[in-house]
């Protein structure tokens, strides 16, 4: 029985503590990947010190987490003082039930209906940037408040209510009672109410979703944000330190409590304990407090030094432009690369507020929710085409962009955008099959290599409808965006043909898998298996005869903007050879901007996957917006094949 | 005598959520007086010791202090410390701190409070405690420190709220003794609040008697115990038999069926009274000698002396006495005059002083019950 309890403890551990050290032990990885380890080297932490942008976010979860834990610490402490001493046992009970909803309330539940509120007394008071630290602070002491008050409630019960009678009869006021008698007594639970809010605090992401606005991103947000491009090792490091410091703060206070206990049955004095507990938090707030501090001043003002003309004024100096784009999505400084938008604000003295999304749909909600008023915003085709038709973008005139000329032809007039009135591209992707040489006979050239049984097992395939059943409307020669039920049965039938010999459908496993080998083949970006064929020498590229899909990120101003012009400057600079470039460069993707293809300096010039021959690109095809009936209908046909 | 009275009481009401606590209350209390509040649970002896101390406020009536009224005047600002039920210590403070508390919100000197700190650990006898914390102190030592807590800041008047309640026998009947000596040492007031009628008796003063919110009686534990006024006094001081009788004239009392001499007087002719009669002088005799005569119906073995029950005419009788009687047995009582306590009819007639329902077990019972009630 014993052994068997033990080797019963030593699996909890294990599959509890195994995902940090995985994540720990990459930390260390001197390559990108998480399935190869090169080496080690301490790059991703030196990395992580110089992303003033993660830092950033990184300050901002801790000014919110400070601040909301400290908040709902004396509210909660005060709100439980009154519960406790209620006289009605009704009105007592029905006031913990209220205060228990927002901790029962499933987040997303709390998120949302937040944010209705927000938005809501922001239009009936007319502000237009109402949803940012301001409701992010409400939202985070409105569901810390529970916590604390479910803390401190029973030591309060357990306290004797003799207490501040006494301290009023040896002469104290009963507020001086309150804060001499009390609050001693209760002190361990107030302050583990406080450590509980501010690590819920520090990593709460859904309800910080949907009320953040554009002028405050959260480390979470940004973190989820970055699944478009898979997550940066140097979040790894991130998470390690955050670890560790978290660690080292629980083993504090266990000490402490430890002593404290220690000293009950002792003739040391009591107060070391309750010392120490205080001096640990008061560390780790300095700390908090101090972090903030550093990465505040580093972002120091000096005169742009980057080679730009034109257009570029200081008349909107001192005002604010909100940026929302996808993670990973623009070049911020790290590596020492350039810093777009730090150099945009010196060369005009705007402020950028810069926050990311993680998927098209989710940009759509805010955007369509109102309550921020975003300026720039970077969707892909088929969501540009139905933000066009909602009117939640606004017409703007790319032919007073003095760089717009830079913009290839084959980029313009899309099918989105068909006059170029509302759009201009940013970034562009093609999907290819990615397969490993060493798995995979000979040089493959068709879809059809993805129905080989020899490869059984080996196959990956997306983890989404739309992209998955293009694998298959490919092969059949089918328009992808056709709302013929017939064609879509047709490509399930290839899809349950094919299930047998799929490995998993995934997304960004794809890259473990395929750098780590264990996979032969998987449909992916191109952009992307350049990332992996570093990792993995072995694996080969090649875009199918049959077509393949093909999307565009263009930049659009949204309807809530109010300052075109300074908008318009902004799209400007991100069309500047040298701004251009550095995206180019970060996101790994396609440029359209011919002074990039052209730079003798961009380490990816003429690349064979990113920049293939126009034959492949016209024979690729864009993904549009289905009508609500093919769009039931793909959804239950791949209910139907994950089922099957 | 009356320019003596320190506390003084007048026309005490209060109701909580309806409920009458106390009613009509007056009673004054003697500079230097050990004063015994005693009376069951619920009886409102802790609510006047709350007036007193003033976290409760009288419905109406006046707090006369030192000829001030003082009823509004909030706890700290009284020259009256109180020592609570379970102590009320700071967790968080050591000995040291908790005794220095209030010289602490006084502002006194450094030197100061060492020295009265210092002082009261003597006076208590905690010598060398001073870094200890409360939690590793035992009940008696904790109870020790709470005293020491309220005298440090000299009051007029000490309040002690049930304070030996926690501690067990052995080291209650100790404390006993310690306060009794520290109250006649510093010489200050004591109002001391109890259900234990042996502590009253032991160490007051003055005893005084409530039930129902009401003072039953007020006097010295002598003649509180040797002349109650009524069946409650007489039954809750102690133990009694109360047997209805008739005064058929001054000093002549007919009870049982028997004609008693008695030392009492000034009953109007054939007045229906309450005999009281302590158990223990009822003297046992052959049951031919008997003024009474009866039946064993149980005896209980109680160290000193045996406690006897005997059946007389359907009345159950207790008597203690050292000789041992055995159930069955047929045997005679015999009472002296002076033995015999006669009272006036009271609402309490008739409820007390019958053993024929006696069971010691049922009344701890009932005794813990309401004992947790007044907790609450």
């Amino acid at each position: 029985m014993k052994t068997a309890s033990k080797i019963y403890t030593a699996l909890l551990y294990l599959f509890l503590y195994a995902p940090i050290f995985v994540l720990i032990f990459f930390s260390f990885n001197a390559g990108k990947s998480t399935a190869v380890f090169e080496g080690f080297s301490l790059k991703w932490y030196a990395e992580i010190l110089n992303d003033t942008t993660t830092l950033n976010a990184l300050r901002n979860t801790l000014i919110l987490a400070v601040t909301s834990s400290v908040i709902a610490t004396l509210i909660g402490t005060a709100a439980a003082v009154g519960i406790d001493r209620m006289k009605s046992k009704y009105l007592r009970s029905a006031t913990m039930s209220v205060t228990n909803i927002p901790m029962m309330n499933p987040d997303i539940v709390t998120g949302i209906s937040m944010m209705l509120l927000f938005v809501f007394v922001g239009t009936l008071l007319n502000i237009k940037d109402t949803l940012g630290f301001g409701t992010l602070l409400i939202a985070h002491v409105t569901f810390n408040l529970p916590y604390v008050i479910l803390n401190v409630l029973p030591k309060l019960k357990q306290t004797d209510s003799h207490l501040e009678e006494a301290a009023q009869d040896l002469g104290c006021t009963p507020a001086m009672a309150f804060f001499k008698a009390t609050l001693p007594s209760i002190m361990p639970a107030v302050t583990t109410g406080m450590i509980m809010s501010f690590t819920l605090s520090l990593d709460d992401f859904i309800i910080s979703y949907f009320v953040t606005g554009p002028n405050f991103q959260t480390l979470p947000l940004r973190i989820y944000a970055m699944t478009k491009k898979s997550v940066k090792p140097d979040m790894y490091a991130l998470s390690t330190l955050i670890f560790v410091a978290i660690l080292v703060l629980l083993i504090l206070i266990n000490i402490s409590q430890s002593r404290a206990e220690k000293n009950k049955n002792s003739v040391k004095p009591v107060s070391r304990g309750a010392k120490i507990v205080k001096r640990s938090v008061a560390a780790v707030l300095a700390v908090a407090f101090g972090v903030c501090c550093i990465v505040g001043f580093n972002g120091s003002e000096s005169s742009s030094t980057i080679p730009v003309e034109g257009v570029y004024s200081r008349k909107f100096e001192g005002t604010v432009l909100n940026v929302y784009n996808w993670g990973e999505y623009m070049s911020d400084g790290s590596d020492d690369t350039l810093n777009v938008n730090e150099e945009f604000e010196k060369l005009t003295g705007i402020k950028v507020n810069y926050a990311e999304y993680d998927s098209n749909e989710s940009m759509y909600t805010k955007l369509k929710n109102g309550g921020a008023a975003y300026d720039i915003v970077i969707p892909s085709d088929y969501m540009i085409q139905r933000l066009i038709a909602e009117n939640l973008v606004q017409k703007i005139d790319v032919t007073s962009l003095q760089n717009y000329s830079y913009i290839a032809e084959e980029y313009k007039n899309l099918y989105f955008d068909p006059n170029n009135e509302y759009s201009v591209p940013y970034s562009v992707g093609l999907v290819g099959l990615i397969y490993n040489t060493k798995m995979v006979e000979g040089t493959p050239d068709s879809w059809s290599v993805m129905w080989d049984e020899q490869y059984k097992g080996n196959i990956l395939n997306f983890n989404n409808s739309r992209d998955a059943f293009g694998v298959a409307q490919y092969l059949l020669g089918q328009d992808v965006n056709t709302n013929d039920v017939a064609d879509w049965q047709a490509a399930l039938q290839k899809l349950k043909e094919q299930k047998p010999l799929i490995q998993a459908y995934v997304m960004d496993e794809i890259f473990n898998k395929m750098e780590a080998g264990n996979a032969a083949i998987a449909p992916y970006y191109a952009g992307d298996f350049l990332t992996m064929q570093e990792v993995n020498p072995d694996l080969a590229f090649f875009y199918p005869k049959e077509g393949t899909n093909i999307f565009v990120d263009s930049v659009c101003v949204p309807s809530s903007c109010e300052n075109l012009e300074a908008a318009m400057m902004y799209i400007d600079f991100l069309l500047e050879p040298v701004v251009a470039l550095a995206n180019a460069e970060l996101i790994c993707y396609a440029s359209p901007n011919t002074s990039v293809v052209n730079n003798k300096d961009y380490s990816l010039r003429g690349n064979e996957y990113l920049y293939p021959e126009t034959e492949i690109i016209e024979n690729a095809q864009y993904f549009q917006n289905l009508d609500p009936k093919t769009l039931k209908l793909l959804n239950d046909l791949w209910s139907e094949l994950k089922l099957s | 005598m009356e320019n003596n009275i320190i506390i003084d009481l007048k026309n005490i009401s209060v109701s909580y959520d309806g409920e009458p606590i106390l009613k009509d209350l007056s009673l004054y209390i003697r500079d230097k007086e050990f004063i015994t509040l005693l009376g069951p649970s619920g009886c409102g002896k802790t609510t006047t010791l709350r007036i007193i101390g003033g976290f409760t406020t009288p419905d109406s009536g006046d707090v006369i202090f030192e000829n001030k009224k003082i009823n509004g005047v909030p706890p700290h600002k009284r020259q009256v410390n109180t020592i609570f039920q379970r102590y009320a210590l700071f967790p968080h403070l050591n000995v040291f701190e908790n005794i220095a508390f209030g010289l602490r919100v006084k502002k006194e000197s450094k030197e100061e409070i060492e020295k009265t700190v210092t002082d009261m650990l003597a006076l208590v006898n905690l010598k060398g405690f001073e870094k200890r914390n409360i939690q590793s102190l035992s009940g008696g030592q904790q109870q020790r420190v709470a005293i020491a807590r309220a005298l440090a800041n000299k009051p007029r008047v000490l309040l002690l709220d049930e304070p030996l309640g926690a501690l067990d026998l052995k080291l209650r009947k100790d404390m006993q003794n310690e306060l009794k000596n520290i109250q006649q040492k510093l010489g200050i007031t004591f109002i001391y609040v109890t259900h234990d009628q042996e502590e009253a008796l032991s160490m007051s003063d003055t005893v005084v008697v409530m039930n129902n919110g009401v003072i039953q009686q007020i006097g010295t534990p002598i003649s509180i115990y040797n002349e109650p006024k009524n069946a409650f006094v007489a039954d809750f001081i102690g133990e009694s038999n109360i047997i209805d009788g008739v005064m058929k004239a001054d000093f002549k009392v007919d009870f049982s069926g028997h004609r008693f001499d008695c030392l009492d007087k000034g009953f109007a002719p054939d007045e229906n009274v309450d005999v009281v009669v302590r158990p223990e002088d009822v003297d046992v005799v052959d049951e031919e000698k008997g003024m009474l005569k009866g039946i064993v119906t149980s005896v209980t073995f109680k160290g000193v002396h045996f406690e006897t029950i005997v059946d007389i005419g359907g009345f159950k009788w207790m008597i203690q006495s050292t000789d041992y009687h055995e159930v069955g047995k047929r045997i005679g009582l015999y009472i002296e005059p002076d033995a015999i306590h006669i009272m006036k009819k009271s609402e309490y007639s008739g409820l007390y002083g019958d053993y024929s329902s006696f069971s010691e077990e049922f009344d701890e019972l009932s005794d813990a019950s309401v004992d947790m009630s007044e907790e609450e």
